[in-house]
């Protein structure tokens, strides 16, 4: 009895000591970022580091979010968050408007080559950006297009769109068919029952996939750096990736306030939302 | 207001189905078709041909771009460069996923917390966290050397992205820090699915906690372990944002991977005939992968129905 004890507490004690070597590993680069957006600049650039900010400071935030000495000169952190949020928003709503049409139809409707079409929004998916890219970069270079909002919203919408499909799609098939029917019976046309009586049944599916196209618009960076080029249209990572400076000259603890003050709202969402955006990846990566 | 007949015209019936699924599905099928598959076909077209764009010149030239890519030693070796790195990186999320959610799924305290953290790597922007490690590996006054030359595994500061194998390293660490939390969820919801019964029989019949890993376990997620693998290869093959953010390719050639390779033959060099090639290599190595992924999907499906 003792036995199983002792070698019972050793494993408890190796269970619990991984755990906190994980959860230490995956808090304490936020952590530092945190702390050392609250530094002053001049205490970050020694080999002496003062870990925690002594005094704290808000210099940072000012010096990004309000104009002044900031170093991106006139443009102030905010617009970049606008920009993005803006981006993300309308590329959210048109996928759940046009994927929720999209789902209902491969969920519920009768007709024939369902699987293909499942088929092609999937491989869709699975192209390289890079094999789009330059295609899209001349046309939307001939019709004008570059270099403003519509070139990010029309290709985030389409890169989206497939797992909106899948997931929602998903969904709408676990509606229970008599719904359809009754409704059917009482003389509604397709479009109203999509609109009326199963998508307000599908809140959950829209708010999973929802969360995650708002997280991979907010995050996206190849198209956003090679299909904006001015600085008041930027969005998010671009703007921190472009932070003006060389090598050890950059200013590291405004780079970790704009980065801290826009990984926040991720975070916290992805959080506060975190069985939603599970299901949905699960959904879309695994069930199918 | 349309009334359908159930039992008369069975025929027009579905001929109405299909015309009103197919409007429903328009908007999208439109869009993904516009935006991603006629541009891959207008790749393949510019592979094909010698195009100087600052002269607006399109010249065909059949497959020379093709086989200039046979030879070209520093396409082949980025080639070479992405196997090893998607490699690499796919065995330690695999492993680690795995480990963290086997930690997860046992029934002691700290498990909810646990995957809550979990999702933070994964949450903050691939480019903030690329530019957060750059920050944190700097040679001179980086967190890391902080940390390590006072825990005493090294004697000096390191310039950890200044050599080609420690830069390469952190790439394929850092890689897996982002993306273990992705593997982690796909893999405990497969965890959970595995009913209790069978670990109880299983203990009943007398097994250690290894055996019933490696026979009760194992087989039940094997297929969620293989199609993660098939995703994560993927997308590790594909990775840009990252490495562009952290040591953009050097030093010297280190961590120039495939796709920052194209994207620099197209967009810095304009060489877009050339750089279109490289896109459809790519592209058909891509492909592969997502073939299989998708014949075990439909062939799961099938089992399904």
């Amino acid at each position: 009895m003792v036995h199983t004890g002792r070698s019972e507490r050793i494993g408890k004690l190796l269970f619990y000591s991984a755990i906190l070597a994980v959860i230490a590993l995956c808090i304490f680069p936020l952590l530092w970022q945190c702390l050392a957006s609250f530094n002053f600049e001049d205490k970050l650039f020694r080999k002496d580091l003062h870990v925690l900010p002594d005094p704290p400071t808000l210099q940072n935030y000012k010096n990004v979010f309000l104009t002044g000495e900031s170093n991106f000169g006139s443009t102030s952190f905010f617009r970049y968050m606008c920009n993005s949020l803006l981006i993300s928003v309308t590329v959210t709503a048109a996928c759940l408007f046009i994927g929720s049409l999209s789902g209902y139809a491969l969920g519920k409707v009768h007709f024939m080559g369902k699987n293909v079409i499942l088929g092609v929004f999937l491989i869709g998916s699975m192209f390289p950006q890079i094999a789009i890219m330059s295609p899209l970069f001349l046309f939307f270079k001939r019709i004008h297009l570059m270099n403003s909002y519509m070139s990010l919203i029309i290709p985030y919408i389409a890169f989206n769109l497939p797992l909106s499909v899948w997931v929602l799609s998903t969904f709408y098939t676990q509606v229970p068919v008599e719904l359809k029917d009754s409704a059917t019976i009482d003389g509604c046309g397709e479009f109203q029952i999509y609109s009326h009586i199963m998508t307000p049944l599908v809140i959950q599916g829209f708010v999973a996939v929802g969360l995650l196209i708002i997280i991979n618009c907010w995050n996206e960076f190849i198209f956003a750096s090679t299909f904006i080029l001015s600085d008041k249209l930027r969005t998010i990572p671009v703007a921190v990736a472009l932070f003006p400076g060389v090598h050890n000259t950059l200013p590291w603890g405004q780079i970790s306030a704009a980065s801290f003050a826009c990984t926040i709202p991720v975070i916290l969402i992805v959080l506060f939302f975190q069985k939603k955006i599970v299901s949905g990846l699960t959904a879309g990566a695994v069930k199918g | 207001m349309r009334i359908v007949m159930r039992n008369k015209n069975f025929i027009s019936r579905s001929v109405l189905e299909n015309i009103t699924g197919y409007s429903f599905l328009l908007p999208a099928l439109l869009i993904v078709f516009f935006v991603m598959f006629y541009p891959v076909f207008f790749t393949v077209k510019l592979s094909f041909m010698d195009y100087a764009l600052q002269f607006n010149k399109k010249e065909f030239t059949g497959l020379a771009n093709y086989t200039a890519l046979f030879h070209d030693t520093q396409f082949l070796s980025s080639i070479g460069r992405t196997c090893v790195f998607t490699i690499s990186s796919v065995i330690l999320e695999l492993v680690f996923g795995l480990g963290i959610a086997l930690l997860a799924n046992a029934r002691l305290r700290g498990n909810g917390l646990l995957r809550t953290v979990m999702l933070i790597p994964w949450a903050i922007p691939t480019v903030i966290s690329a530019v957060l490690w750059k920050f944190m590996l700097n040679d001179q006054f980086g967190i890391l050397n902080f940390i390590f030359s006072r825990l005493g595994f090294i004697s000096e500061y390191k310039a950890w992205l200044a050599f080609p194998k420690s830069a390469v390293g952190s790439t394929i660490l850092i890689d897996a820090w982002k993306t273990t939390p992705f593997v982690f969820i796909l893999l405990l919801a497969g965890l959970q699915v595995i009913p209790k019964e069978e670990y109880e029989a299983a203990s009943i019949d007398g097994a250690s906690a290894f055996q019933k890993f490696l026979y009760v376990t194992m087989p039940e997620i094997a297929k969620v372990v293989f199609i993660t693998l098939l995703f994560r290869t993927m997308d590790a093959f594909r990775v840009f944002d990252m490495v562009v953010n952290l040591t953009n390719g050097g030093p010297g050639n280190a961590t120039e991977y495939v796709t920052l390779e194209a994207y620099k033959t197209i967009f810095r060099n304009l060489k877009i005939g050339y750089g279109s090639a490289m896109s459809v290599v790519i592209f058909i190595i891509i492909m592969l992968f997502s073939t299989m992924y998708l014949l075990l999907l439909m062939r799961d499906k099938k089992q399904k129905n």
